[in-house]
């Protein structure tokens, strides 16, 4: 079941990657003949209320947030395991800190920490920079969930007979961090990363859905939840909800690779 | 303290234990709204104030807020202000709203803590009665069944899940409520698993223990530790599916402010509140924290 | 068992004084976090090129002294007082930049259970590349030579597969030999070697035991070989102290420590066989 998630997962990618050839039409060509018209030949899915072809917004829109939310997912589980690491290691107060600091991320609820963040940020940003933005706050605060895990790790590493072993032959104690501990926490970094990619996708479907994410006209699943605001047109025209299947069946792939696989807690 | 000296020595560590984390609370609190203030002020935009424009006010009215402001170009005296301003329960001026922060947050807190705490009851229940039922039937079917219904539901946005509940015309309760139950259902679902594959359970099985009586004595009961660091969590999760859900359904709460505060840049609203939540969060962690302590003190 | 009026550390360093300088010289109590009082005066002395035994039952805390000795109690929640004087030098007045150059250089470990003490991320190659590195600054690649012959003389396939290998996918005995082809790297002067058969079976054992003997009349080497079987101590080793309650109880030569009895019980238990054989290895 878990190769089949994982599978479909890279099938889906590599279409995303291939946008440029497989999209119809450019995501920000507008046919104002053809506004708001539901699906026929050449527009698959339709356009929207500004004449844009759904398809090709939905297809744009996924390489977004496919690529760019397993790329923050990447940089959390990098900077969990520098704090983690640097934290288990070192001890003393500089473990006290990244605890206290941990403590500080995770007490808030996570929309609330986005959001405060991003209203920091200039609102009125180009569409590549709040793709940057969008992407980059949810790398940048969502390390300190894995954090906690991957320094309960290392704390349990360094009380193992290999550690002992390495000490007892002499080895320095950035040698044992990098060589003997590092590479055990590999499974653990990996699972953190199955768990946070499809948090931070669901995350920028919120803050899109918000008004908060990538603005507009550059498409990602987030922002082009936004059309679904009003359900009963919805309902009228199902077509609408093909950026909420695709967001479903990916995360649900994500949950299956993630519930059958073999991760060391 | 008793003259009976192991009650005695059992009371004094609860104190203290409990003061060390009123201590803790006080100090995470203290270093968000540092954080807070901080940001606030090296933003964009701050130290400009708006009143100057107005073509109003006389020379000597401007020279006022001028001075007023000046104050604020220090960073430490900034803290030191935005401290004493928030010991009198004085948090700014929205910039958006026009109001003093503490009246917007004063109106609308009410109803937020309301849907919070009616959502948190409505998950808790389904929660309860699913887990409950499933720990007493013990039939694959309805595990898996249970299991894709709340994966399924997991893979729904927050925010989607509010336009649905606006759509179905349920209140923000309930809409918090649909939003925990997956969530807190699999926790649920984890610890008693868990739970049920520990000896003790084996051992009351085979003395012929079924039944309600299995699953609340012997597999909730010793899990109740865990149970209770979840009530925490989920007070947590609550306060974050206010914010879609007031957005969405148009309910006005701080979670609506919030979002509106956030749309329009209106960095003191949005400070303030998060420091507001970040305490209610730590209270109910600490509380949680403090039952545990004392439940294990008692076993 | 012996008798007489002075304590067996006495005895012990009576010993001493009428042969050679001490190598190694204990004086140690150790308290543990929520245990004090593990080890109590326990004192003894090794001679250079001597091959010294611990004995005790399990939890008597003859590992505790391994950990002791190289400083490492941290790690287990312990804490030392006393004197471990190396090669005249005090041990516990060093600080751990110094301890991290005495530790695998001059005293090396052989620790206990080989499967929980190899990597289980690293290959082999990996485990005596930081062995190597923790002393010396020539290049792996030129080592790998030497390494390779030490494998062939502990009786280890010394090809590019087993360099590659991890280790779940060696025996516990080859894990043995590893454990103590990286103790013997850098030819420490005294070898601890913390029951180092407990995990094999009895034929390993022999061999084991034959290569430790071999390697410490090779290289001049010192052993402190810390088990609870008797047989094996009173194979490979010139002296013995028994622990018991903390304390070291008897303190001498094996002969005199195991009595006349004891040698009658191991010759009945057929177990001088075994003793001739490792001493004819």
């Amino acid at each position: 079941m878990r190769r089949a998630s994982i599978a479909v997962l890279g099938a889906i990618l590599i279409v995303l990657l291939c946008a440029d050839w497989i999209a119809p039409f450019p995501y920000e060509r507008q046919f104002r003949a053809d506004v708001a018209v539901p699906p026929c030949r050449p527009y698959r899915l339709g356009t929207d209320a500004l004449g844009r072809d759904r398809l090709s917004r939905l297809i744009y829109g996924g390489r977004v947030s496919m690529v760019l939310a397993p790329l923050a997912a990447l940089l959390a589980v990098a900077l969990a395991l520098l704090a983690g690491l640097t934290a288990g290691c070192l001890g003393g107060w500089w473990e006290r800190v990244v605890t206290t600091a941990t403590d500080l991320c995770l007490s808030l609820p996570w929309l609330f920490l986005l959001l405060a963040a991003r209203a920091m940020l200039p609102l009125n940003a180009g569409p590549a920079t709040s793709i940057v933005i969008t992407f980059g706050l949810l790398g940048l605060l969502g390390w300190a969930g894995p954090s906690r895990i991957l320094l309960a790790a290392v704390k349990r590493h360094q009380r193992s007979d290999f550690v002992l072993l390495a000490r007892s032959e002499g080895c320095p104690p950035w040698r044992i961090a990098l060589v003997q501990i590092l590479p055990n926490l590999r499974p653990v970094a990996a699972a953190q990363f199955w768990v946070t990619a499809p948090a931070f996708l669901l995350s920028e479907a919120n803050l899109g859905l918000l008004g908060l994410g990538v603005a507009e006209p550059a498409p990602s699943w987030g922002n082009l939840l936004r059309e679904m605001e009003n359900l009963s047109a919805v309902a009228r025209n199902p077509w609408i909800a093909a950026p909420l299947v695709a967001l479903v069946m990916v995360v649900s792939c994500f949950q299956v690779a993630i519930s059958t696989g073999d991760f060391e807690a | 303290m008793k003259d009976n000296g192991e009650s005695g020595a059992l009371r004094l560590p609860f104190w203290r234990a409990a003061l060390g984390r009123l201590l803790c609370l006080a100090l995470t609190i203290l270093l968000a709204a540092f954080l807070a203030a901080a940001l606030v002020r090296v933003a964009p935009g701050f130290g400009v104030d708006e009143r100057r424009l107005d073509t109003r006010l006389s020379e000597s009215s401007i020279r006022a807020l001028d001075a007023e402001n000046a104050g604020n170009a220090n960073l430490v005296r900034y803290f030191g202000r935005y401290l004493s301003g928030l010991c009198r329960g004085e948090l700014g001026q929205s910039v958006s709203f026009g109001q003093p922060v503490r009246e917007l947050i004063a109106d609308r807190l009410g109803l937020t803590v309301r849907s919070a705490a009616a959502g948190v009851a409505w998950a808790w229940s389904g929660a309860a009665v699913v887990t409950l039922a499933l720990g007493i039937l013990r039939r694959r079917a309805w595990e898996l069944a249970a299991t894709v219904l709340s994966g399924g539901l997991l893979c729904l946005p927050s925010a989607v899940m509010a336009l649905l509940a606006l759509y179905l015309r349920v209140g923000p309760g309930l809409a918090i409520g649909a939003i925990l139950l997956p969530r807190i259902l699999r926790y649920l679902h984890n610890i008693t698993g868990a739970m049920t594959r520990r000896p003790h359970v084996l051992a009351a099985r085979a003395r012929g223990i079924e039944g309600l009586r299995l699953v609340t004595r012997h597999v909730c009961l010793p899990a109740s530790a865990e149970v209770l660091a979840l009530a925490a969590v989920s007070v947590n999760m609550a306060l974050g599916a206010a914010i879609p859900v007031e957005a969405l359904c148009d309910s006005p709460g701080v979670g609506q402010l919030v979002w509106k505060a956030a749309l329009a840049r209106d960095l003191p609203v949005v400070v303030n509140v998060t420091v507001l939540i970040a305490a209610i969060t730590a209270s109910a962690n600490l509380i949680s924290d403090a039952i545990r302590g004392a439940m294990r003190r008692e076993a | 068992m012996s008798s007489g009026g002075q304590s067996s550390a006495e005895r012990g360093r009576a010993a001493v004084s009428r042969g050679g300088e001490a190598l190694l010289s204990v004086h140690l109590s150790v308290d543990y976090r929520n245990k004090p009082e593990v080890l109590r005066e326990v004192a003894f002395d090794i001679l250079p090129g001597e091959a010294f035994g611990l004995v005790g039952a399990s939890g008597s805390g003859k590992s505790t002294i391994a950990l002791a000795i190289l400083r490492l109690l941290d790690m287990r929640g312990g804490a030392a007082r006393g004197s471990i004087c190396f090669e005249g030098r005090e041990l516990l007045n060093c600080g751990e930049k110094e301890m991290r150059r005495v530790r695998g250089r001059q005293i090396a470990l052989v620790p206990q259970s080989p499967a929980s003490a190899l990597n289980p991320a690293l290959r082999l190659e990996t485990h005596f590349r930081e062995a190597w590195q923790a002393h010396s600054t020539r290049p792996w690649k030129e080592a790998r030579t030497s390494v390779r012959d030490l494998l062939v003389r502990l009786e280890l396939p010394a090809g590019e597969a087993f360099f590659r290998r991890y280790p779940h996918q060696i025996s516990v005995g080859q894990a043995q030999r590893v454990l103590i082809a990286m103790a013997v790297l850098h030819r420490p002067a005294l070898l601890i070697a913390d029951e180092p058969t407990s995990a094999l079976d009895t034929a390993a054992q022999r061999e084991i035991l034959g290569l430790l003997r071999g390697l410490s009349r090779e290289f001049a080497m010192a052993t402190l070989y810390i088990s609870h079987d008797l047989a094996s101590v009173a194979a490979l080793c010139q002296r013995v102290g028994v622990l018991r309650g903390g304390r070291l109880a008897e303190c001498g030569a094996v002969e005199t420590v195991m009595g006349a009895d004891a040698r009658v019980g191991l010759v009945a238990s057929g177990i001088d066989g075994f003793i001739h054989a490792v001493n004819a290895s």
